[in-house]
């Protein structure tokens, strides 16, 4: 099994769920190499950047939906409303299991939405989950071809 | 006068009044043309009798003729019944004028009595004509005759007592046919009244008187008859010359003083005739004036009635129509819905003043249903504001219930996240790292207690504060400097609060929650890179309320934030500590003070925190003297 560099947009605020998923993901697949953006208004500037091809763009992104500035939802229609970034898959990942997210996320053309678990184990197998799927989509010859 | 019609007169009786006046009209054009005529009648009645007179005159005149015609007849022929025909005619005559005098004018009147007194004088000739010519046929037929007869008789005896010479009994019997002769001749007289007959007679009566004194001489023995003979002759000739007198005098009375006297009445009547001609004349000319005056004033008086009659007319009709026409008006106002719609105002009680006083309820009724209109779009509009409240408080709500569910969340999903983690390190033997991973969940489970508690706070906002009173911020603020005092000095925060702050209503805890919150918001951004961090307070006044504002000079928040900041659980960094809890509470508490809260801040360039109170009527006062 050959890793390849691989880049995952991890927009999240809170420093405690950033700290478990960077856990489970360095846990699951060290290889990948997770970019936290803390709020809004640092991950659409990163975003920015990456429409403007002076960053690469990422595998996946997992996208926290409360963020202080600007929220999850404004940055997924910016996502997907560029050209560039609309390659990337989005993952919604949040706490909150509300129907007025879920479909506002996907009428937005979320690729995923996932609700955090609240059991001990969830999170991990969550993460797990996410990634080995994802693995397993050949986006990736198209978004970093 | 319309005008005056319309506010004096009930609609009936102007109505009415229209009726009267135009019969009033008829009626007085009917008696001016009635009197017209009968004006024009009597003076034709006037003519006609005219008229009648002049055939009247006519009538005499011809029967003046014939009177004397038949006087003439009477004279001539000695007819008694011609002389009967002249005293029953006159009498006629008599009879029709008087009949006339009874009813004329004066100056006929004295022509018709000379007329009168002419026939009469006419008449008295007539009878001494008639007494004459009696006379003198008794005369004639007496007297002469006896004359003749006697004379005859000598000159018969002169001839048997004659000597028998046959010359002198033819000259006797020549003497006889002599005076036979004479007798002849006067009676030829008599007949033709021609002299000369006459003058015959008396020639021959002279040459028997001649031949009898001839034979006188020659016959002595008839002396004493011849001398009676004579005598007798004398008187003969006596009695034929007085019939003759007589004649010539009937004569002379029928051909002199009758003729006269009809020629006088002949004159008279003509004078009459003339006279009734004029008069005729004048009557003609004064009809003809009358009937062109009479025909004028009926022209002028029924022209003028009529004008009158539609003046009147004209008037009543409009006074009539106007005021329906006004009331159509209105009504057609009224049946659009106008609660406004004029009523002229109608003094008179009649129908159209009913009228006016249904179209005053129909605009009533429509006041009414104005109102109710009016109080049914303000309760709709109050319906649609309170629904939109309470759209609004269950968009709150349920937002309140998302974000409380989602934060609230949050904690649980780190502790067991790191639970999660604890277990599965200690499973490897990782214990150091596993024990540190414990305070992860320890404070996360902290902050869930910090929202719970913050949450329970902001739920209490405007549902259990209902102590309001006055507040004198100068006094709040002071206090809250105060207390707030060693924050302020570790952030190295200058707070500056301005003097003559207002009075305000509210609740004394939730305003001063309110600062403190501003405070500490104020005292967690306090970095600035170029000068002291300051916090000023100070207010003024904008219509009816008093603004305070809040002013810092820290980072400042941009545009995109200024309305997001005020929501529940929102923050704007994630560095410093807070749950996003303090400015929706700082929301609620101005919401329910009435008043307001935003922010003014150009980004890097300070915030301030605009606070709005409503100024209370005394508040007002007291500001005002301030200033």
């Amino acid at each position: 099994m050959t890793y390849e560099h691989r880049d995952l947009l991890l927009i999240e605020d809170s420093d405690e769920h950033a700290e478990l998923a960077l856990f489970y993901i360095s846990e699951y697949r060290p290889d990948i190499h997770v970019i936290r953006l803390a709020d809004g208004g640092v991950a659409m500037d990163y975003l920015e950047s990456v429409s403007n091809l002076t960053k690469p763009l990422p595998w996946l992104c997992l996208l926290d939906l409360q963020l202080p500035k600007y929220d999850g939802h404004e940055i997924l229609s910016v996502i997907k409303s560029d050209s560039i970034l609309i390659k990337m898959p989005v993952v919604v990942f949040t706490t909150s299991a509300a129907k007025k997210d879920i479909s506002r996320s996907i009428s937005h053309h979320a690729n995923s939405f996932i609700t955090k678990p609240m059991g001990a184990d969830g999170y991990g197998k969550a993460i797990h989950s996410i990634l080995s799927y994802w693995e397993l989509n050949q986006h990736s010859l198209i978004s970093l071809g | 006068m319309i005008q005056y019609l319309i506010n004096h007169v009930r609609l009936q009786h102007r109505i009415y009044a229209s009726f009267i006046a135009a019969t009033i009209v008829i009626v007085a054009i009917i008696l001016i043309t009635y009197a017209v005529f009968a004006r024009i009648d009597r003076d034709l009645r006037d003519f006609i009798f005219s008229s009648k007179q002049s055939r009247i005159d006519l009538q005499l005149t011809a029967q003046v003729a014939e009177l004397h015609r038949l006087s003439l007849t009477f004279t001539y022929e000695g007819h008694r019944s011609a002389a009967e025909q002249v005293t029953h005619s006159y009498q006629n005559l008599m009879q029709q004028i008087d009949q006339t005098l009874q009813q004329n004018s004066p100056s006929v009147k004295t022509i018709l009595t000379t007329i009168k007194h002419r026939l009469e004088s006419y008449y008295m000739a007539f009878e001494q004509l008639k007494q004459q010519r009696d006379l003198r046929q008794q005369l004639i037929n007496v007297e002469f005759r006896n004359n003749a007869s006697n004379v005859e008789a000598l000159i018969n005896q002169l001839l048997e007592n004659s000597s028998n010479s046959l010359a002198v009994q033819l000259e006797i019997k020549s003497i006889l046919n002599t005076l036979l002769l004479v007798e002849k001749n006067v009676f030829r007289y008599l007949d033709s009244l021609d002299a000369s007959y006459i003058t015959a007679a008396q020639h021959n009566l002279n040459h028997v008187v001649d031949r009898l004194n001839a034979l006188n001489q020659t016959e002595n023995s008839s002396h004493a008859t011849i001398h009676q003979a004579l005598h007798k002759l004398d008187q003969y000739q006596r009695s034929y010359i007085k019939a003759v007198q007589h004649m010539r005098g009937y004569l002379y009375l029928i051909n002199v003083v009758m003729a006269a006297e009809a020629y006088e009445i002949n004159f008279q009547s003509k004078k009459l005739s003339s006279l009734i001609v004029s008069e005729m004349r004048s009557k003609e000319e004064s009809i003809r004036n009358s009937q062109a005056e009479a025909l004028s004033i009926l022209v002028m008086s029924a022209s003028l009635l009529l004008s009158l009659l539609i003046v009147l007319s004209y008037s009543i009709g409009q006074s009539i129509s106007i005021p329906i026409m006004r009331l159509t008006e209105t009504f057609r106002q009224l049946t659009n819905g106008s609660g406004n719609a004029k009523i002229f105002s109608y003094p008179v009680v009649d129908e159209i003043s009913q009228l006016s006083q249904a179209a005053a309820a129909f605009r009533d009724k429509n006041t009414q249903t104005e109102k109710l209109l009016t109080r049914s779009i303000q309760l709709t509009q109050a319906l649609e504001k309170n629904r939109l409240a309470l759209e609004r408080s269950n968009d709150e709500l349920e937002q309140f219930v998302y974000t409380v569910s989602h934060d609230l969340k949050a904690p649980l999903v780190t502790s067991m996240g790191f639970i999660g983690i604890i277990r599965k390190l200690a499973d490897q033997g990782k214990y150091d790292q596993a024990i540190q991973k414990l305070d992860k969940v320890t404070s996360s489970i902290e902050r869930m207690g910090q929202l719970t508690s913050d949450l329970l706070e902001l739920s209490r906002i405007g549902r259990i504060d209902v102590d309001m009173k006055k507040i004198d911020l100068n006094i709040l603020l002071k206090q809250l400097a105060h207390s707030q005092q060693e924050q302020l000095q570790s952030a190295g925060l200058q707070f500056i609060v301005q003097s003559r702050l207002p009075v305000i209503v509210g609740n004394e805890s939730r305003i001063l929650q309110l600062f403190e919150n501003i405070v500490s918001n104020a005292i967690k951004y306090a970095r600035n890179p170029e000068q002291a961090p300051v916090l000023e307070i100070g207010s003024i006044i904008e219509q009816d309320y008093h603004l305070i504002y809040c002013k810092d000079n820290g980072p400042g928040i941009e545009l995109a934030f200024q309305q997001k900041v005020f929501a529940l659980f929102y923050r704007l960094d994630k560095q410093p500590e807070g749950t996003g809890i303090g400015l929706a509470i700082a929301k609620k508490v101005m919401r329910s003070h009435g008043g307001d809260i935003w922010i003014e801040s150009t980004g890097g360039k300070g915030t301030t925190f605009w606070l709005k109170f409503p100024i209370v009527n005394e508040q007002a006062k007291e500001a005002k003297y301030d200033l």
